[in-house]
């Protein structure tokens, strides 16, 4: 199948968890609200978040045992650098209260503007990283 | 118990989405945001699919009284665009981050 298909086809399946959620518990499928929230309310409601982010874990361990062509090879990279990355971006995820999956999936399809204002932002931010790191210092790949 | 099940196979619906999708492949990521290069549109198709199933599915489900396994729903109320709002620190933070890392490979 086109790769375009296939990204279609998941993201439609993204679009299917996401309203399951909803329409069991009533939450937004923001990955990064549920990994923050098991982090600072774990005795609030963090089964349901934990169990999320379990099945999520979980799925992505199986793939990797019977598909690991479906993960990039990755470059080995700075460990203090790419911690201080993952700082900055869980920071950020915080500060603008979601992220690709709550913001981008779930907010727009809400019609949100909070959210539009936030994806068009990261959006456009990081594709000026993009831009930077692979046309002006050399490249990142 | 059965709550939590549920929300578990929600999460690997959401996973095996992800795969379907070429979304657990950074490069895909990456080839979306580089505009002036070899742009891949993967990621717009992704958002496509993820928004267009959830916006008809949402605007069904949230007429409902309730969810099937809670009382109420927890939607964001606060709509108002505030200065924080959301992203800008964020991407700057994350530009930041982005820059530093690629700068530690080299």
């Amino acid at each position: 199948m086109h790769p375009f298909l296939l990204a279609l086809l998941g993201g439609a399946l993204i679009g299917l968890a996401a309203s399951a959620l909803l329409l069991f518990h009533g939450r937004v499928a923001g990955v990064s609200n549920m990994l923050s929230g098991l982090l600072t309310r774990p005795a609030a409601d963090g089964a349901w978040r934990g169990a999320f982010v379990a099945g999520l874990v979980l799925t992505g361990a199986v793939a990797l045992m019977v598909a690991p062509q479906a993960f990039d090879e990755l470059p080995v990279r700075a460990l203090g650098p790419t911690a201080l990355a993952g700082i900055c971006v869980g920071y950020g995820a915080r500060l603008g209260n979601g992220c690709t999956s709550g913001h981008g999936i779930c907010g727009l399809a809400r019609r949100s503007s909070r959210s539009l204002v936030a994806v068009l932002t990261f959006i456009a931010t990081a594709a000026v990283t993009v831009y930077i790191a692979n046309h002006l210092l050399g490249g990142l790949q | 118990m059965k709550r939590n099940l549920l929300a578990l196979c929600c999460g690997v619906l959401f996973g095996i989405g992800l795969l379907v999708s070429g979304m657990t492949q950074p490069s895909k990521v990456l080839g979306f945001l580089d505009v002036t290069g070899a742009w891949d549109p993967s990621l717009m198709f992704v958002m496509i699919g993820g928004i267009g199933v959830h916006l008809v599915l949402s605007h069904w489900i949230v007429k409902r009284s309730a969810p099937l396994f809670d009382t109420t729903f927890h939607l964001p109320a606060h709509r108002r665009l505030t200065p924080s709002l959301s992203a800008a620190p964020r991407s700057l933070a994350w530009a930041g981050g982005s820059a530093a890392s690629a700068l530690g490979r080299r």
